[in-house]
């Protein structure tokens, strides 16, 4: 008779989320003074959405929330009240709280109901003091039979909000399918024998809670079946708005015109679920809903949701893929004869289209950048009004596309270094007017892909960095510098740990803790960060990042008759160097170099690899930057740039020194790819570091 | 193949040992931990690895290091033949090739068949042996691999094998 509904918990979770996250991004757009009817309509939606699946599996907190939500956004997209900025803020913080809640129940964590209750008055307090003769709604405190009422009541005037209850009510639902042209039904299916039984069910609001596809009927509940059957098409009709909680079926955002969306309980029956939609539509005297209609069938097949971990394994599995289809060129290169023309021709095809497969699976990984954009508009709404500062936030490039993995990465060092520039760069506004700037502060968050790498820029047109305060602050902290050090030096100095240069210690940053956090955490994905700054004007902060995290650019070397991969980021450049260029400190050769000396790394001697070239000006010399040091790397010879896959060597061995981890070559060998980093500890220990140099 | 099934297997009635040989002497170990076995190829070195430890290969997408037991424990010569043997075992959820002179028999034994292992005399220390069992004339020395291969003394995995991936 019960049907476990933990197993809907997860899905509902995540839709909700994606709700709030739309409902937040719905809400920073909305232009005040002349609010999108559509935007408050989807504003309205994704919380009726939020309502509806917390009733269903009994979120209460969630429930009462949404629910006085969304009878303002009723309001206001009815035009009974205006949006104001207050109102927004309300609603923002109104989303977080739910956002929170959220988690809360998903972790099935202790809800907390004093601040849920605080939620929920000030929302009707805000109500309250909006209130105008006709709504009647405004004591409402979350009891849901009211409510529902209320809204029916308010449909009549136009506008209803339709909680499908239609069990046992056909003819109330088509009641309110016909009168209504902005409706927004609720298909819930849940274990139907209380509600259906209840009287007030017969009230002309309806819960349906079977949903739409007379089809599933068997698998929900075999009491209720009979009615269900009988009821089940007009239901359908009703049912305006889905609450998709499959996938398939789930695609509120692409269709804002479109209010009829489908409650697709089951995974398996999209099939029936859409065409039942679509006869409902035909039935539908309205042309709209038939538009609408075949619209959202051919929505939702479109998008599905899997499981990222079956991805990852299809992303090796391409990488064995393209090892094996490059063994089969490097084979089929070296036989001779005629057959091996037409082999060769089946293996160019073949390179084709496993580079396309690799493609296209590397392109399920990646999502783009709005993804962490899309909060920044919050995040500088809220500090700018706390800092008093005019910021404007411009946003380009979301749609750059980018790794799973790092996308979550990069929320925290974005978030710290746009309130960072906030903080910091921006001015405050009688400054700026002083400085003859313009009054409204601006950050740009900009995305693009040069190459095979991602390029997130933050740039704000602010004070820029004070060579002379980051100076004098190394000094005081102890740090050798020198007062001739090149600006991309100085600018480094604010990575170091304990670095802040700002007069005091706000709740937004000052702490110096922060920098270099940051540049560890993109370090750890493999990115590295560059600023550009000039007094008065702004600074701008790039961070270069990896396509994604499986593959790597590098060179190839060679030492005697190993391979080695060095990754391309950290290449300044490769020289062979001249004899003349080669000193001697203490019997270890120091390469004079870019009016630098670059301590030299033997990688033959790194490596324990014999028969290696050991004389500098024989060998070639690679520049290699790491995040702290400098240094070149002596290696008998360069092989090639190539994207290599990354190989774990834990997985069977164990960590090595000076090895970040390894692949597999074209001949099937493998190859390691080296840890610059460690490498460059290695110099220190010999006391070679730069600045001792310097 | 994890640990537990090892386990089981060594309680069960009847158990089946692949036999190889290490220079002269005749080797044994519990055929449940092999995963294949193949030709001897081309390493990759790897960089202040103690000398057994041979170097890591492609084992179709794998990295898997190869360690040489002739060297770890003196037995026979180290050499590299064409008919230099790798058996790739699969142990503590890991893949670990080791190298051997040649692969002889698969064998059946009994539990009563396995006697308890001399306390010195082999190569191997004590406590890496099942015991010893006599197959027509010859003495096969039972090598208990999982012990051996995720102890401390090859040192092939980091923090005691604890450290996955």
């Amino acid at each position: 008779m019960s049907i476990d509904m933990e197993q809907f918990h997860g899905v509902f979770f995540d839709e909700s989320q994606e709700h709030l996250a739309d409902m937040e991004q719905q809400l920073m757009e909305l232009d005040l003074s002349e609010p999108d009817p559509e935007q408050l309509n989807s504003i309205f939606r994704a919380a009726h959405s939020i309502k509806g699946g917390s009733g269903i599996f009994g979120f209460d907190a969630l429930t009462g929330l949404t629910h006085i939500m969304e009878n303002l956004l009723d309001r206001a997209r009815n035009n009974t009240i205006e949006m104001t900025t207050p109102i927004v803020d309300l609603l923002l913080e109104t989303t977080d709280l739910l956002k929170v809640t959220l988690d809360n129940y998903r972790n099935q964590e202790e809800i907390e109901q004093a601040d849920i209750d605080q939620g929920i008055s000030k929302l009707n307090i805000l109500m309250t003091s909006l209130e105008d003769s006709t709504a009647q709604n405004s004591s409402n405190t979350g009891d849901d039979g009211d409510n529902d009422e209320n809204e029916n009541n308010e449909g009549v005037s136009g506008d209803l909000d339709g909680f499908g209850f239609f069990d046992d009510e056909p003819s109330d639902a088509h009641t309110a399918q016909i009168d209504d042209d902005d409706e927004d039904g609720f298909g819930f299916f849940e274990q139907p024998p209380a509600t259906a039984s209840e009287p007030e069910n017969d009230e002309n609001q309806g819960f349906g809670f079977f949903d739409t596809t007379p089809t599933e009927t068997p698998a929900t509940n075999a009491g209720n079946s009979a009615i269900n059957c009988d009821t089940a098409p007009p239901a359908d009709e009703s049912i305006d708005k889905g609450y998709g909680f499959f996938p398939e079926n789930e695609h509120p955002k692409d269709d804002p015109s479109d209010n009829k969306k489908g409650y697709g309980f089951f995974e398996k029956l999209p099939l029936p679920n859409a065409k039942s939609k679509k006869t409902s539509a035909v039935k539908e005297p309205k042309k709209n809903a038939a538009k609408s209609s075949t619209a959202k069938a051919s929505v939702e097949s479109s998008s599905i949701r899997v499981d990222t971990g079956k991805i990852d394994s299809l992303v090796n599995l391409i990488g064995e893929l393209v090892i094996t289809q490059s063994m089969l060129s490097q084979v089929s290169s070296d036989m001779p004869g005629e057959p091996n023309e037409k082999l060769q021709n089946a293996i160019a095809e073949l390179t084709r289209n496993t580079r396309e497969i690799q493609e296209s699976v590397m392109s399920m990984r990646m999502l783009p950048m709005h993804f962490t954009f899309n909060r920044f508009p919050r995040v500088v709404r809220d500090l700018s009004s706390k800092l008093g500062k005019k910021v404007d936030l411009v946003i380009e490039g979301g749609n750059t596309e980018i790794d799973k993995g790092m996308i979550e990465k990069l929320v925290d060092p974005l978030t710290h270094l746009v309130r960072n520039s906030i903080d910091h760069g921006i001015e405050k506004t009688e400054d700026r007017l002083a400085l003859g700037k313009a009054e409204m502060g601006t950050v740009i968050l900009k995305a693009e892909q040069k190459g095979s790498s991602i390029i997130i820029s933050i740039i704000d047109d602010g004070a820029g960095l004070n060579r002379e305060r980051i100076l004098a602050k190394a000094q005081e902290n102890g740090m050798s510098v020198d007062v001739d050090m090149p600006d991309s030096d100085v600018w480094k100095l604010i990575f170091e740990a304990g670095f802040s240069t700002a007069e005091a210690v706000t709740d937004v940053s000052g702490r110096g803790v922060g920098m270099d956090v940051v540049r560890r955490n993109l370090e750890a994905i493999g990115g590295r960060i560059e600023i550009e700054s000039s007094q008065g004007e702004g600074s701008s902060f790039n961070i270069h990042l990896p396509l994604t995290l499986a593959i790597v650019d590098g060179i190839c070397v060679s030492v005697a008759s190993q391979t080695f991969v060095v990754p391309l980021v950290n290449i300044i450049e490769s020289v062979q160097p001249d004899p003349s260029q080669m000193k001697l400190i203490s019997n270890d050769k120091l390469l004079w170099i870019r009016d630098q000396y670059w301590p030299l790394v033997k990688l033959h001697q790194k490596m324990q690899i014999e028969g290696a070239i050991t004389e500098p000006s024989r060998a070639i010399v690679m520049l290699i930057e790491s995040s702290n040091k400098r240094f070149g790397l002596l290696v008998d010879g360069l092989m090639g740039q190539q994207q290599v896959v990354i190989k774990s060597l834990e997985q069977n061995y164990r960590r090595v020194e000076g090895v970040a981890g390894a692949t597999i070559m074209g001949d099937g060998q493998v190859a390691l790819i080296l840890d610059v980093e460690s490498l460059a500890n290695s110099v220190k220990a010999n006391g070679m570091s730069k600045e001792s140099i310097l | 193949m994890n640990s537990n099934i090892t386990q089981e297997n060594m309680h069960a009635e009847s158990n089946e040992f692949l036999s190889f040989f290490l220079g002269e002497e005749h080797y044994a170990l519990d055929i449940m931990t092999v995963k294949e076995i193949r030709g001897y190829e081309t390493v990759t070195k790897i960089a202040n690895a103690p000398s057994f430890i041979k170097g890591v290969i492609n084992l179709r997408g794998d990295i898997v290091p190869i360690i040489d037991l002739r060297i770890k424990f003196s037995v026979g010569e180290a050499t590299y033949t064409e008919f230099t043997i790798v058996i790739m075992l699969n142990v503590c959820d890991r893949i670990v090739g080791i190298v051997v002179d040649g692969v002889s028999d698969v064998i059946k034994l009994q539990d009563e068949d396995i006697r308890p292992p001399p306390e010195f005399g082999v190569a191997f220390d004590s406590k890496y042996l099942l015991g010893l069992a006599s197959l027509e004339e010859h003495m096969v020395i039972l090598v208990n691999i999982e012990s051996l291969i995720s102890s401390d003394e090859l040192g092939l995995f980091d923090n005691h094998a604890t450290t996955k991936e």
